[in-house]
């Protein structure tokens, strides 16, 4: 009868330490992995910079355009321009256009005696389709197509600006020139005449 | 009764000196906080920028072995997007983030137990993590135990980076990774 009871036992704690080792070898064996879910949002971004200091810190930029003019006989126009570059990642967006005008009505200056010419043009790895300039736009025109009580469209960006991976953001520009130019005609007041045009980029 | 005792106490004795507890495989991972089984989520949110061209993450995990001859595995997964618009060439690709492993020993760890596979010695891309592709030799133990709690380990720390390029698609996108500690 002990030795019954003994043989049992002795299963019995033989059966306990298999079940232990066989338990702790699991547990650590089933420690041997790790997981790295990786999750990336990419959202869109358009910006604005100023072509003649292109970095982050000339985002939003103002740019000055002065047109100095003295009547004189010959008819050559005076003229300045002013150059944004565009980037964005998205393929829908738009570039509007809306003029406060500061005009001094003693000087007789009207919107319509100031040409208006965009040209554009895209770094090398930029699109240069990215955008479409809107009519009137696209040719020559004057500033008083760009209104003062709404934004006027004036480019359109029918895909993102990047045409290739650019990194350091060098070339992957989309670039709008603005080039003002107003002839010095001697029935203009003697005097200054300010406009200050505003050019929003905004996804539709 | 004493005899079978003593017998049966030999026995367990035995069993452990020749099947040591961890002796099917004492392999471990954990991270920082010495989780077993870690997950450790790799997350970027970024808006493309002219500068800093860069977003990085980086993490950790500890690998802890009680034999010298242990290998890290991974696999890879994605990342793909089921919402990213635009040209699909244009969403964000395993081979447009970059991958730098380094590891480190800590404790009674060899500096030299645990060598980086090629191209995993150097800076390469995520796109380098296919099936069950061999990341690291480890050719000497940590130390003699598994334990979470051991002081002795490898610390492997792995960085991605991704460009804030404006050439990549709007969306979320998503991937895995799973890294795995064998037995040659």
């Amino acid at each position: 009868m002990t030795t019954q009871k003994n043989t049992t036992s002795f299963f019995l704690v033989l059966i306990v330490s298999c079940c232990v080792f066989f338990i702790s070898g699991d547990l650590t064996a089933s420690s041997n992995q790790a997981t790295v879910p990786i999750n990336i949002t990419v959202a869109g971004k358009l910006i604005i910079t100023d072509a003649e200091n292109d970095n982050n810190s000339s985002a939003n930029p103002t740019l000055n355009v002065n047109l100095k003019l003295v009547p004189d006989l010959s008819n050559s126009t005076v003229s300045g321009s002013s150059s944004v570059r565009i980037r964005t990642n998205l393929n829908s967006w738009k570039l509007t256009a809306q003029r406060s005008n500061l005009a001094d009505p003693l000087v007789n200056i009207d919107p319509r005696d100031i040409a208006l010419n965009f040209t554009t043009q895209a770094g090398s790895k930029a699109n240069p389709n990215a955008g479409k300039l809107l009519s009137p736009f696209n040719k020559a025109a004057d500033l008083s197509y760009i209104s003062t009580n709404s934004p006027t469209d004036v480019l359109i960006g029918v895909s993102k600006t990047s045409l290739d991976k650019d990194p350091e953001n060098r070339n992957n520009w989309f670039q709008l020139t603005s080039n003002y130019s107003v002839s010095p005609d001697f029935f203009y007041e003697i005097g200054e005449w300010n406009t200050t045009v505003s050019y929003s980029l905004v996804s539709p | 009764m004493t005899f079978p005792r003593i017998l049966f106490l030999f026995i367990f004795i035995f069993l452990i000196l020749v099947f040591p507890i961890n002796s099917l495989a004492c392999l471990s991972i954990t991270d920082d906080l010495n989780t077993p089984n870690p997950i450790i989520n790799a997350s970027f949110s970024f808006q493309p920028d002219i500068n800093p061209f860069t977003d990085c993450w980086s993490g950790a995990m500890r690998i802890r072995s009680d034999k010298n001859g242990w290998r890290l595995v991974a696999t890879r997964v994605g990342p793909s997007s089921s919402n990213a618009e635009g040209n699909s060439q244009d969403n964000v690709m395993a081979n447009d983030i970059t991958l730098n492993i380094s590891v480190q020993a800590f404790g009674q760890a060899d500096s030299n137990g645990a060598i980086l596979v090629s191209p995993f010695s150097s800076q390469t891309e995520l796109s380098s993590i296919q099936s069950g592709t061999f990341i690291i030799s480890g050719v000497k133990k940590s130390s003699n135990s598994c334990s979470s709690f051991n002081p002795s380990y490898y610390k492997v720390t792995k960085k991605l980076c991704l460009f804030r390029d404006f050439i990549f698609n709007p969306g979320a996108y998503n991937g895995q990774v799973s890294y795995i500690l064998i037995n040659p």
